[in-house]
């Protein structure tokens, strides 16, 4: 017991500096993601809700099209892909693109089917005022509908943090990437992978703690 | 009154068609400055689905609606007279209130934001200015100590005077009742015809689709019975509930009054 003891702290200090360096990647990585898949979802949101039947066949498409793959898959089709269209970006910026327009799928999704499970009449009330649909949507409806799908929109945020893991397949040095250098110092996976695991454990604790004050603001109005 | 004036609000020929079925068919009313309508009729009887085509709520398939130099057309599935309703729809609603029979009060606003959302975003009244005028029209229905409420806080016939208010904070020319006392605890309905009487007093036309004969009796200038999308009986509360003219209306009186 001694010897493993004394082999944890030997390993935890060549490991938690190396994933101290992947975190602050994975971090970059995450929050760029989760703001383009805040817009990118939005906007496919605001599709889908749309009168006009071209527009919620886009949104339908690319929500089908982003959900019915694998994100492994996605993110080889990106990297390989993304040069030939000529868009030549580094391994970071494709692992940001891909993970954040995957990630505006499901915020697609959450948020039409929260504005769509408001009452009719709360749209209807500011109609009879002479709001726009826009205005309707911006001032009565969305923020309503945030009390409530904030808890959906942190489990997907986490899924964000734990799926950025992945980019470590086209040489991303986030913070899995950096695991496996650790491993390959160190012959420890076992240590190496506990202090990581602890690692992504803290991020997704943090989001939680975030979106618990944001959903408690939120609800104390709720229908 | 009739004839002499020129109407606030005119429908003309408006019929409703849902696929095959014609929930409205060809209606034609004015509607004078000061005058309340009651409209009443069985469940069914294309009340609501009238009220709600007149500020665009539901979309006619016939007819028109005119106030002022604003016009509302039928539509025939063309996207372009729809296109155009859209816009003309903003322009009326900014004159013709509306209540609910649900309220529908905003639930993430306060009472008073509620009141003042649609003067400061839709009329650009500056914010002290509408503040000043929803607390005054507050405390006319006795909800000025509820202003900083939310609306799930409030009893349903609390929520109801708020959404006058929040109607009447738009100076609309015409309100529109959409049943505003069916969803309410029978104790709390008193209050809310009273708000309306005393509209009705200072000269606010209304239109009120209700199930209270009482208050169609006092207080309404004219009585519209409709049954089957038609408008069978169109005159004073004394002509309609006295002497209706058809026998569905009389059969109706028959089964709700006298109990």
């Amino acid at each position: 017991m001694g010897g493993f003891i004394q082999e944890f702290i030997h390993v935890t200090e060549i490991t938690v500096p190396l994933l101290l360096q992947g975190i602050l990647v994975t971090l970059e990585i995450s929050v760029l993601a989760i703001l383009l898949a805040s817009v990118v979802g939005s906007l496919i949101a605001y599709l889908a809700i749309a009168e006009n039947k071209v527009c919620r066949a886009v949104a339908r498409i690319y929500i089908k099209l982003f959900r019915c793959t694998p994100f492994m898959v996605e993110v080889y089709l990106a990297y390989y892909g993304l040069p030939m269209l000529g868009i030549n970006v580094s391994a970071f910026w494709t692992g940001v693109l891909i993970l954040g327009f995957y990630t505006a799928a499901y915020v697609a999704v959450t948020l039409e089917s929260g504005i769509k499970a408001l009452p009719k009449g709360q749209a209807e009330a500011a109609y009879a005022i002479g709001m726009s649909k826009n205005m309707t949507l911006l001032r009565i409806l969305f923020p309503q509908t945030i009390g409530m799908i904030v808890p959906a929109l942190t489990g997907q945020f986490v899924q964000t943090v734990k799926d950025s893991s992945i980019l470590s397949i086209i040489t991303v040095a986030e913070m899995t990437m950096m695991t496996k250098e650790a491993i390959g110092i160190t012959f420890s996976p076992l240590i190496v992978y506990i202090c990581a695991g602890l690692f992504y454990w803290a991020i997704n604790l943090v989001i939680e703690l975030v979106s618990k004050k944001i959903e408690k603001k939120y609800r104390r109005f709720s229908v | 009154m009739e004839n002499t004036a020129k109407p606030v609000m005119s429908v003309k020929n408006m019929s409703k068609k849902y696929g095959e079925l014609e929930v409205l068919k060809k209606i034609d009313i004015d509607i004078y400055e000061g005058e309340v309508i009651s409209i009443i009729g069985p469940s069914g009887s294309g009340k609501s689905t009238f009220l709600r085509c007149l500020n665009y709520l539901e979309h006619p398939t016939g007819g028109v609606i005119r106030i002022h130099e604003h016009s509302i057309l039928g539509e025939t599935g063309g996207v372009s007279i729809r296109k155009k309703n859209e816009k003309e729809a903003r322009e009326i609603r900014k004159n013709v209130g509306m209540v609910f029979q649900q309220f529908n009060l905003w639930p993430h606003k306060t009472v008073l934001e509620n009141v003042i959302e649609g003067p400061v975003q839709i009329k650009k009244v500056k914010k002290e200015d509408a503040v000043k005028n929803a607390e005054r029209l507050l405390e006319k229905v006795g909800m000025k100590e509820k202003m900083n409420a939310y609306p799930t806080q409030l009893s349903g016939g609390q929520q109801q005077r708020v959404a006058i208010v929040r109607t009447l904070a738009m100076e609309p020319e015409v309100i529109l009742f959409d049943e505003p006392t069916s969803a309410l605890d029978p104790e709390y309905v008193g209050e809310v015809l009273a708000v309306m009487k005393e509209l009705a007093k200072e000269g606010m036309t209304m239109v009120v689709v209700t199930h209270e004969m009482g208050f169609a009796a006092e207080v309404a200038d004219r009585v519209c019975f409709m049954d089957g999308g038609y408008v069978i009986e169109d005159g004073t509360p004394e002509e309609v509930f006295k002497n209706p003219k058809t026998d569905r209306a009389k059969q109706f009186f028959s089964k709700i009054l006298n109990v």
